[in-house]
């Protein structure tokens, strides 16, 4: 069985009188360990898809399966403790709370959560260890989005949901950051899911999905994800 | 103007988009605004409905005084003196009364109703139309008490009963009068001291020749409590008192000669009365000894009847005694005759026994004696028969032996002629038989013979034996014939001696009869001596009884003399009694009779006060009550407009920041920054110009007549409160919020124009993370993450912390201050008759009271009473350092210590010494007067004191000057007599009941009740409550607004970072608790800072509120503390449950948008 399924999902949006169908009829599943390149063009509704796949918002029709778990049935609370422990964020502005240094940052996630990482060592392993005192104004983008990374990853999730992670990086930062979320999926086994509109980053996936109009067009399995490093745009 | 109109939708839009920060602006500045404007508009209402009231009521402005009162006549003169607009006479009178309606006795104070003066209004009912209705104070009463009667209670004096002609009003209406318009009535010499209530009756109810006081109102309009008119009551009343001085002067001989000529008619009352009481004296004193000679007379008599009883009772004694002797000495005489008696018959009856022993004896004797002789006789017969015998035998004898002789012879010749017949027979030889027979005869007649011859021997024997024995006989016969003899002889002796034993019987018998014949006839002589004594008995017992009924009759005497006695003595004390009635009748008139004489010769020149306004106590308490609301005005206008400006500060900060993009957009358009912060001063400027007039409107309005109506239950005026608006006091506080609130825009925007589009348009670089102070302590890592979180993210926003930091500070401080306000105002009451004033009740007399006096007094109240300050007292002038104030002074000894508390803080003030004065706090403060420091003290006559303060005191009501009694005698050289007495109740006891028993006493001219005054004023400050009220609500409006606006905008700041761990899994709860916890830190900063803050707000307002006589100490309770921190909470945690749902509906996917 996949880690991840979706099943008919389907999303519309009440605007007054207007219903707007964000998302419809889509379906893929994912698999344990995966690097999932979720890949289509703006207004596509690939963020109504790391919404609900995320647990940040309900869908209208379908079904969503994590692990075994059906997330489209959940309530709040549930899905606040399926946030809580099952996923990590990583978001295209980083949101990291601006009062709080790199290391504060990572431990705000890991206070809530049951088997969190240590702080530090995650810190390290994204390649922070001397800028943990540092607040995020003292820090790069690209740094921020390691602290980021870091506060997905110190939460010990099942899951990493990254939102445009390289949005709003330079070139070759945002290199450096797909790299760190490939290695991190290939070294600990973690299911990666990046949601890109960037059609390039297809190639370091095991498994794409293609998103148009408000539905996954095609689900393609790479048998041969290519090194970030070797791939350019 | 289309670009205008599109800044303008764009300026509605905005509005729209940030409604709640916009009504908070308004809240806030309206908030303020009518704070301000309403507190000091009340004031301002307040004395405009009283000058309206007290205009249309036509209130006196002058009250004349005279101390013997002013004659009828007196009002057209007075009315005719210059500066004297009007003019009334007032009839009144204190009385005790019963109100039927609520069955209550007490004093009340009865007025004519005023025709020109002071006229009364009709409040219910209608106005009097007989002489006996009334008006009711419509204070104490209301509807219900139409139809009520007020009775005059008999107890009143006669004075009083005789000056009014209805003993009975019935209540037809209810009225204010501007004489009381407060709930003060006043005080009153008669009953428990204070006045319970006014009736107005109709001027004829009235009996009166003179009137108590007169009314003037001098001309021109002034507006009541100033200066202005201050001045002109004064200049009048300076006027006044030297024309006044001949009317009184007037009046006073008048009164004077009146007094004389009823002195004299009293005093030839008395001299008749000491007259008639001598001569009856007199009269009484001589039936008096009449009937004492006559009492005497009897008692003579008495006493020598009873002497003569008393020798009759002695004879009748000493016979009684002999009579007992007698009895004795015959009783004894009786005893000696039995006994005698009893040995004579002893003696007899011995003297018989041996008689008859003899006798016995004898008479045995002579029985032997005859027995002998019987048996001699018989001896003598049997020896006569025996001879005779003895002789008869010898003659038998002698014949027998003759015969036998003569048969012997016969016989021998028988014998012989048978012998010779046998011998012949034998010879004869007859037959043998014959022979035999013859033999045998002859044998026989031998044998017979022999027989014979032995017979006759024997006879010849017997009779020799018979002569023998005849012989022998008659020898016996001669012995016993001389027996005999001799016997006989016994018996003639015998006899002789039974004659003498005879002879002795019948002496013996004739003794005992002589005996007894002499025994009965001593007997005879006992009986007569027995029947003498019965008859003496008898005699005496009827003496002794003559002599107990005479006792008996002499005591009847005595008991009725005894009985007279009594009478007499009865008689006497009755008549010495009512002489000396009489007597203490004619020294009371006669001391009556000087007490007038002294009173009259002691009428000293009429005394003649003008009183102004400024006396009446209600017309003063109108500005005391308005004042306290103005002063409680004073908190708000800096606090509130300092707030509005904060609030404006953060809102429009937000505004703009909100808007960068936009701005940059207009300026990159090319609009300039006139036309682009003309938007920004709008907003807030109609937000300022909204609040302000919604303020100035509710607090013009509201305000007056919400405090009025509280006011109302201790100003009894008019139910319609006289709304002014005052603009020169609304325009001015409107145009400077309108002004502040566009000040701080233009400083807000000012910033953000200087940029240049370029950088308007990119966003604004997230404010720094940076650590705080706090980090670098070494506790910094003890504290948890989230309170780390919460701790930076307070002091990191300085103006968010500052703003909350006054915003809630304030509201802790407004509420202090409101509590406090309470605290300070409503317990005065408590501070001064609990803590300060000791005693109970004040006693005033109408003289010094010397130390007997003071002594009588304390004994007379030592039931009720444990302790007695008798003091000086009186009013004085302090002067220091150029100014001078009124004070009361106080010169009492140690008592007064106990009387009063004096203290300052919690520490004790030790009483004046010598040429040192203690001050009120209220004095000392007012004039600036520090412990050290010298004052004068003068009195009305300027006799000085000077003075070293040695201590001021702890006190809120009136001001004291506090010196001992050494001090006024060394510097005025005599202490004067005390006047005034602090007395202390026991334990339990009532204090009216005392008081009125106190009352009652002679000389006490005033009693007051402490625990009636501090009633009055605890009632009167209930007023306070409402103000209260109104500060505590505006302070949690205060508090709310400030929270809501300051935690909105902190929150729509922080949307991103909330969104941010709504998706890192924080809960709702946690959320909450990640962004409100700052708001309870904030809070509890705040309310520490507020604590302080509102102690030195409650200070600052409590010196504004000056009133005369009071002074107002800042006083905070705890209960005032804790309710100020909880209600500050409780707004916090208001604000943070409305924020809690805003928290909830932010969206996660906010934290995916791109930062704008």
């Amino acid at each position: 069985m996949a880690f991840v399924e979706f099943r008919n999902v389907g999303k519309t949006y009440q605007m007054g009188e207007l219903a707007i169908s964000a998302l419809h009829d889509a379906s893929f599943t994912v698999e344990k360990g995966e690097l999932v390149v979720i890949v289509g063009p703006s207004g596509a509704g690939k963020t109504t898809l790391l919404n609900i796949l995320g647990g940040m918002d309900t869908l209208t029709t379908g079904k969503v399966l994590l692990d075994g778990k059906e997330i489209s049935g959940m309530n709040r609370r549930e899905l606040t403790q399926y946030r809580r422990q099952d996923v990590g964020f990583v978001f295209q502005f980083y949101n990291l709370v601006g009062n709080l240094t790199a290391l504060e940052n990572v431990e705000l996630a890991n206070q809530i959560c049951k088997n969190p990482l240590d702080a530090a060592t995650v810190l390290e392993e994204v390649g922070l260890g001397n800028r943990m005192k540092n607040f995020p104004s003292q820090l790069s983008g690209g740094e921020q989005q390691r602290v980021a990374i870091a506060r997905a990853l110190a939460k010990n999730p099942k899951l990493l949901l990254c939102d445009e992670p390289t949005g709003a990086l330079d070139y070759q930062t945002g290199k450096a950051i797909l790299k760190l979320l490939q290695d991190t999926g290939r070294s600990t086994g973690m299911t990666v899911i990046i949601i890109t509109h960037n059609s390039a980053l297809t190639a370091m996936a095991d498994r794409v999905i293609r998103v148009k109009n408000g539905t996954v067009v095609s689900e393609t399995v790479n048998d041969h994800p290519q090194n970030i490093a070797d791939i350019e745009w | 103007m289309k670009r205008g109109n599109i800044q303008n939708k764009n300026l509605l839009s905005s509005v729209r988009r940030s409604l709640g920060r916009y009504i908070a602006i308004i809240v806030i500045i309206a908030l303020g605004a009518s704070m301000f404007v309403g507190l000091r508009t009340t004031k301002t209402d307040m004395v405009a409905t009283g000058q309206k009231y007290m205009d249309e009521q036509n209130m006196f402005d002058l009250q004349l005084l005279s101390t013997y009162g002013w004659d009828l006549s007196d009002v057209e003169k007075i009315a005719a003196l210059e500066g004297v607009a009007e003019a009334e006479g007032v009839w009144t009178l204190d009385a005790l009364a019963r109100r039927s309606d609520r069955d209550t006795e007490g004093v009340y104070k009865f007025y004519a109703l005023p025709e020109k003066l002071d006229r009364v209004l009709l409040q219910g009912g209608r106005m009097p139309e007989n002489p006996d209705e009334c008006l009711l104070d419509g204070h104490h009463s209301g509807k219900a008490a139409i139809g009520a009667t007020i009775t005059v209670l008999e107890e009143n004096s006669e004075d009083t009963l005789s000056a009014l002609k209805y003993k009975t009003f019935t209540v037809v209406g209810y009225v204010s009068t501007p004489l009381y318009m407060d709930m003060n009535r006043g005080t009153t010499t008669i009953g428990n001291g204070s006045v319970s209530s006014y009736v107005y009756l109709p001027r004829e109810s009235f009996d009166l020749d003179y009137y108590m006081e007169i009314h003037v109102t001098i001309p021109g309009d002034y507006a009541v409590y100033t200066e202005a008119f201050d001045d002109a009551m004064d200049a009048e009343a300076e006027i006044l008192k030297p024309l006044l001085a001949p009317i009184a002067q007037a009046r006073y001989e008048n009164v004077q000669n009146n007094a004389e000529q009823q002195y004299q008619d009293s005093l030839a009352a008395y001299e008749q009365g000491l007259q008639d009481y001598n001569d009856g004296k007199k009269e009484a004193e001589a039936q008096l000894a009449e009937a004492k000679a006559q009492l005497d007379q009897a008692e003579a008599t008495l006493e020598a009847n009873e002497v003569a009883l008393e020798s009759g009772k002695e004879a009748l004694s000493q016979g009684q005694d002999t009579l007992l002797d007698s009895t004795v000495t015959l009783s004894q005489s009786r005893q000696a005759l039995a006994e005698a008696k009893a040995e004579a018959y002893a003696q007899i009856t011995e003297a018989t026994k041996t008689l008859y022993d003899n006798y016995k004896t004898v008479s045995q004797n002579q029985r032997q004696v005859e027995s002998g002789l019987v048996q001699v006789n018989a001896g003598l017969a049997q020896l006569n028969s025996g001879i005779s015998q003895l002789e008869t035998g010898l003659q038998q004898l002698d014949v027998s032996i003759q015969v036998l002789d003569t048969l012997m012879k016969v016989m021998d010749t028988s014998v012989q002629a048978a012998q010779a017949a046998l011998d012949q027979a034998v010879e004869s030889g007859v037959s043998a038989d014959t022979i035999a027979s013859l033999q045998q005869k002859l044998d026989d007649l031998k044998a017979k013979q022999t027989e014979y011859q032995a017979k006759l021997d024997e006879l010849k024997a017997q009779q020799e034996t018979y002569s023998a024995q005849l012989e022998e006989l008659k020898e016996q016969k001669v012995q016993v014939e001389a027996q005999k003899a001799e016997l006989e002889a016994a018996q003639s002796q015998l006899s002789d001696a039974m004659d003498q034993i005879d002879a002795g019987f019948a002496e013996l018998d004739g003794q005992k009869a002589e005996m007894e014949a002499q025994f009965a006839a001593a007997e005879a002589q006992l009986e007569a001596g027995q029947a003498q004594l019965d008859s003496g008995k008898a005699t005496i017992d009827k003496e002794s009884k003559t002599l107990t009924e005479g006792e008996q009759a002499l005591q009847e005497a005595r008991t009725t003399l005894d009985k007279k006695k009594q009478e007499y003595e009865d008689g006497k004390a009755e008549s010495e009694r009512q002489l000396a009635e009489a007597k203490a009748k004619l020294d009371d008139a006669k001391s009556q009779l000087d007490d007038a004489r002294e009173t009259i010769d002691s009428m000293t020149a009429p005394e003649v006060y003008v009183l102004t306004r400024n006396t009446n106590v209600g017309y003063l308490s109108l500005d005391s009550n308005s004042d306290i609301v103005q002063g409680v005005s004073r908190v708000f206008p800096v606090f509130f407009l300092l707030v509005a400006a904060l609030v404006c500060i953060t809102t429009m900060t937000r505004m703009v920041e909100e808007e960068r993009t936009q701005i940059g957009t207009m300026k990159a358009l090319g609009y300039t920054n006139r036309e682009i912060i003309r938007k920004y001063l709008l907003y807030s400027g109609s937000a300022a110009l909204l609040g302000c007039t919604l303020g100035i409107a509710l607090g013009c309005v509201l305000f007056p007549i919400i405090l009025w109506n509280a006011y109302s239950i201790i100003l009894n005026l008019t139910s319609a409160v006289t709304l002014v608006v005052d603009w020169g006091l609304c325009i001015p506080v409107a145009i400077i919020y309108i002004l502040v609130s566009l000040a701080v825009t233009w400083y807000c925007c000012r910033r953000t124009l200087e940029e240049v589009p370029a950088e308007l348009i990119r966003p604004k670089p997230p404010t720094s993370g940076k650590k705080i102070l706090l980090e670098y302590l070494p506790f910094w890592k003890n504290i948890s993450f989230l309170n780390k979180v919460m701790l930076r993210n307070v002091f990191r926003y300085r103006q968010r912390l500052l703003m909350m930091l006054v915003g809630i500070g304030g509201c802790t401080a407004l509420l202090l201050t409101g509590f406090g306000l309470g605290d300070s105002i409503k317990n005065i009451v408590s501070f001064q008759y609990e803590e300060v004033t000791k005693y109970d009740i004040e006693v005033r007399f109408t003289d010094g009271q010397d130390e007997n006096a003071q002594d009588a007094f304390r004994t007379a109240m030592a039931d009720s009473v444990s302790d007695v300050c008798f003091l000086y007292q009186s009013s004085m002038a302090l002067d220091f350092d150029g100014k001078t104030k009124d004070v009361t002074m106080l010169a009492g000894g140690s008592g007064l210590g106990r009387a009063i508390d004096f203290h300052k803080d919690s520490e004790s003030i030790l009483l004046p010494k010598d040429g040192e004065v203690l001050l009120s706090i209220g004095i000392a403060k007012k004039m600036g007067i520090g412990v050290g420091d010298t004052v004068t003290l003068r009195s009305s006559n300027m006799q000085a004191l000077a003075l070293t303060v040695s201590g001021i005191f702890d006190n809120d009501v009136y001001n004291y000057a506090v010196v001992s009694p050494e001090t006024l005698a060394a510097q005025w050289g005599s202490v004067p007599e005390s006047q005034v007495a602090y007395v202390t109740l026991r334990e339990g006891q009532d204090a009216h009941q005392t008081a009125s028993s106190i009352a009652k006493r002679s000389g006490v001219i005033n009693v007051t009740v402490n625990k009636d005054v501090a009633d009055q004023v605890r009632s009167m400050l209930q007023a306070m409550d409402l103000v209260i009220a109104v500060v505590v609500i505006c302070a949690g409006l205060l508090a709310v607004t400030v929270l809501y606006n300051l935690t909105n905008i902190n929150i729509t700041e922080r949307l991103r970072e909330i969104a941010t761990i709504k998706v890192l899994g924080f809960n709702a709860r946690e959320t909450a608790a990640y962004v409100f916890k700052e708001n309870f830190l904030l809070t509890g900063m705040g309310v520490l800072l507020g604590l302080g803050g509102g102690w030195a707000l409650l200070s600052f307002v409590m010196s504004q509120i000056q009133i005369d006589m009071v002074w107002f100490t800042a006083r905070l309770l705890p209960l005032s503390y804790v309710l100020s921190v909880v209600l500050t909470f409780l707004a916090a945690a208001l604000v943070d449950g409305v924020l809690y749902f805003k928290l909830d509906r932010i969206n996660m996917a906010e934290a995916l948008k791109s930062v704008e």
